[in-house]
């Protein structure tokens, strides 16, 4: 005979049983109380927390007969047989088996049967996502309506797939994950029932490992008890959970201050090599580059440690500035490990990563826009008073730096293209023209001749604002804000680093042989060359 | 006799499971490939409905034709391969589902073992879910899986989860030199070739094909590390359409580049001692000379970011040759 697993054996038999979901169980209880049964509820939440349990517990509390209102009192006929399964009126269906329209017509015509024993004929429709849409369609009229003697129950794990029409036709209760105290409370009472001896902070790590999940918690117990026995040492729950401890975790960390590159990428294939789980290593490395970083930024109240680790993470927060430990911990926090290859070159990259920083122009070539700077020298042009302007337009009292040279009229149109672009708003192309100047461009360089040549990151832009009649439009209020310039010129300057000579194709056909004739602005956005 | 070398946790907990008959109705055995996972189940499902003291004993009629695939009571599901269905169908499960519901037909326990339980359908999966929760009496359930991530949580978290971790790299070549007799250098290259799964090692030293056809690639790598973009070019093709036929051939190509450059970072960063390619020490010295460290992580990165992209099914000739184009 298959002993049953704790979290079987253990499942809760009374509301308060229940762990750490108390607005669910008090608003049970109160509507027992007073009898306020509603025909149709649903239980979400993740899995583990108890929604199977709390259904059952809730078809039991309604039919119960010593009772009936608020708890179960487990002993009556009634109880019993719901406890063991074999009651008659309680339907528990596993929705994710008998998904198709045809079980949900069975289930209709079969509710209309007055209960046999039973107060209630309660159906628990567990998985109930996995119906398929005409089953739930089938199921909507039954819901909202059904008969005086029949409770529906549903459970699910992922809400977000049912059917707005069964959402509103439900009491919903949102199960929560169980904070670390309720899953150790639960696991402290197994403990305690199963005569089995754990240390509180094996109980701890077991909480803090299982993200909520009372069952997963379970589970681990049992496992814990069967390798080891019913007495169970810390250092054993580490082991089993494969917790590393924290002196080689301490030593990587070491080794990315000291900036030393061979000792730490040796230390991490140790690691591997030795078995460890890169995992779990990987997260107590995060935890205390975490800590080090509350310790460097002052936060110091909120470290959880004693103090002799207090004063050694200090001392290697003290080895690195702020930025390298912000840099460390999102290099080493971003790594994946949901492929499970096992292999320690994620932590490596990481690792290197972290010490060596990127060839500058690496990965992020760079931008035409960057390209373009020196050719601006960028300290702050000086105006030269003494050079006499040179355009026709004859300066305006309300446009001194019409003045400047051509540069600095740049610069102070630039300054002011946003106000320039604001006077623009509501006019022309159903309203839209100051869109199409907003966003996707800027003023790039001032001509002799007064032409103002702005830079458009998108053809679409470019084509609507070269459009004559609002070309004339903006023309006229570039001359009434800024004198001059007053004539427009489109270009289109895409972006992003591909469209300059680096692009995989231009190098491939370098590479082959082909040499650049000339470098076309491409009109298809992309941008390119051809030889 | 438990047949699965190393992995003592995992079968000392199958061990004291059985013998104290505290053991879970559904487990699910997790791991890379090659670690035993499937001798494992097949083991215990051995042990569940053997007759003798030292269970399981291998030896009586009930443990042979479990191992034989003949016991009527031991089922295993995996793709149908004839329909060429590429997941576990929900018929599959259905047919499953009903069979568990009857009693054992001669043994002690029906035992049903799903290889490569990734490839659940989701619905197949949702459909397993309350039989795995809480199955008839004597039934007891075994997911094997190499993919974990694919699997649903609330699947996972029904099953007492069994770890099968690679072994440690010393371990399997102990295990080489001392079980397997092979050569010391053998044992050193095929341990750390196969990153501690040790029936790869095992296979590998058995069937030298298996190492040919690793030095032809790392030819191939070593020549496109100085081919011209043209002939760069043409393998990545030649790559592409192979990975129509065999995505497996390709990222078993694509593994191979990743442990080449990581030895290159290794030699570059100082730990020469710790590279896998063994036999190619001098090769990879003289590469690294040429070759900065940004310039190594950031081929590493472009591998791994051409892995997942085939993993997304992006059209593979385009991965395979931007990939080609960037390699250094």
């Amino acid at each position: 005979m298959t002993s049953e697993v704790y979290y079987r054996k253990w499942r809760p038999q009374t509301l308060a049983e229940i762990t750490g979901q108390e607005h669910v169980t008090q608003t049970l209880l109160r509507a027992l109380e007073t009898g306020r049964i509603a025909h149709a509820y649903l239980f979400c939440g993740p899995r583990g927390t108890g929604k199977t349990s709390t259904g059952r517990i809730l078809a039991k509390a309604v039919n119960c007969i010593t009772n009936g209102k608020g708890e179960p009192c487990n002993s009556c006929d009634m109880c019993f047989a719901l406890t063991q399964g074999r009651a008659l009126d309680i339907i528990e269906i596993d929705a994710a088996s008998n998904r198709g329209i045809d079980d949900i017509r069975e289930l209709r015509e079969k509710v209309k049967f007055s209960p046999n024993s039973a107060k209630y004929k309660v159906y628990i429709i567990d998985e109930v996502h996995a119906l398929t849409e005409h089953a739930s369609n089938a199921l909507l009229k039954t819901l909202e309506e059904p008969p005086a003697h029949a409770i529906f129950i549903l459970a699910t794990t992922e809400p977000h797939k049912l059917l707005t029409t069964i959402l509103s036709r439900c009491q919903r209760f949102d199960f929560r994950r169980l904070t670390h105290d309720a899953v150790m409370a639960k696991l402290s009472f197994v403990c305690q029932k199963e005569r089995i001896i754990v240390p509180p902070e094996g109980l701890r790590l077991i909480a803090k490992s299982v993200s909520g999940s009372l069952r997963d918690a379970e589970n681990l117990l049992q496992q814990l008890v069967i390798y080891y026995g019913n007495e169970v040492q810390l250092n054993q729950v580490e082991d089993m959970l494969g917790i590393t401890n924290d002196s080689r975790i301490r030593q990587l960390v070491q080794h990315i201050a000291g900036k030393d590159l061979a000792a730490g990428l040796s230390s991490i294939n140790d690691m591997s090599h030795d078995g460890l789980d890169l995992m779990q290593v990987n997260r107590g490395l995060v935890d205390y580059l975490r800590n080090m970083l509350l310790a460097k930024s002052g936060a110091e109240a909120s470290l959880d440690l004693s103090a002799d680790d207090r004063a050694q993470v200090k001392e290697l927060a003290g080895k690195m500035s702020l930025e390298e430990i912000v840099r460390a911990v999102k290099l080493f926090g971003q790594i994946d490990f949901r492929s499970r290859d096992y292999s320690s070159l994620p932590l490596e990259l990481a690792f290197v990563e972290c010490l060596v920083p990127e060839e500058p122009g690496g990965t992020a070539a760079p931008t035409p826009k960057a390209k373009a700077q020196p050719a601006r020298p960028a300290s702050t042009p000086k105006p030269r008073p003494a050079q006499k302007p040179k355009e026709q337009d004859p300066p305006s009292a309300l446009h001194p730096q019409a003045e400047g040279t051509a540069e600095s009229r740049l610069d102070y149109v630039k300054a002011h293209w946003e106000e320039f672009v604001d006077t623009l708003r509501g006019a022309g192309s159903s309203g839209n023209l100051d869109a199409y100047l907003r966003s996707a461009c800027e003023p790039e360089a001032l001509d002799e001749d007064g032409t103002l040549v702005v830079a458009f990151k998108y053809l679409f832009h470019k084509e609507k604002v070269e459009d004559t009649k609002y070309r004339r439009m903006i023309e006229q209020r570039l001359a009434t804000m800024f004198g001059s310039p007053n004539k427009l010129r489109c270009v289109l300057r895409v972006q992003n680093a591909r469209s300059a000579m680096d692009g995989h194709l231009v190098k491939a056909a370098l590479q082959m042989g082909g040499r650049i004739t000339e470098v076309v602005t491409d009109e298809s956005t992309t941008g390119g060359s051809d030889e | 006799m438990w047949q699965v070398i190393g992995q003592q946790k995992a079968v000392m907990l199958m061990d004291r499971s059985v013998k104290t008959g505290q053991f879970a109705h559904a487990f699910l055995f997790t791991g890379p490939p090659h670690t035993g996972k499937m001798t494992l189940a097949r083991n215990l499902a051995q042990a569940l409905n053997c007759g003798s003291d030292n269970r399981p004993c291998n030896e009586c009629s009930s443990c042979r034709r479990v191992a034989a695939g003949k016991h009527p009571d031991v089922q295993v599901l995996q793709l149908n391969l004839e329909d060429r269905k590429k997941v576990i169908t929900i018929e599959q499960v259905e047919n499953m589902q009903s069979n568990a519901s009857l009693p054992p037909y001669e043994g002690k326990y029906k035992v049903f073992i799903f290889e490569d339980a990734d490839k659940l359908s989701h619905d197949a999966a949702n459909r397993l879910l309350k039989t795995l929760e809480e199955p008839m009496p004597q039934v007891v359930i075994i997911l094997v899986t190499s993919r974990e991530s694919d699997l649903l949580p609330t699947v996972i978290s029904r099953c007492q989860r069994i770890e099968m971790p690679p072994l440690p790299i010393a371990v399997v070549e102990e295990i080489l030199a001392d079980k397997y007799g092979a050569p010391p250098e053998d044992a050193a290259l095929l341990s750390r070739l196969s990153r501690g799964r040790l029936g790869w090692a095992i296979s590998a030293l058995q069937d030298r094909s298996l190492l040919e056809t690793r030095q032809s690639r790392i030819g191939d790598l070593l020549e496109m590390r100085s081919a011209s973009i043209t002939k760069r070019l043409s393998y990545a093709s030649d790559l592409a359409s192979r990975f129509g036929k065999s995505r497996e051939e390709v990222d078993d190509i694509m593994e191979l580049w990743l442990r080449w450059w990581n030895d290159l970072l290794l030699v570059s960063a100082g730990n020469a001692d710790r590279i896998v390619n063994l036999d190619h020490e001098s090769e990879l010295a003289e590469q690294a000379q040429n070759l900065t460290i940004p310039q190594l992580t950031r081929a590493l990165r472009d591998l791994q970011e051409a892995g997942r992209q085939l993993e997304q099914n992006v059209n593979p000739r385009l991965v395979l040759e931007v990939l080609m184009l960037s390699m250094p």
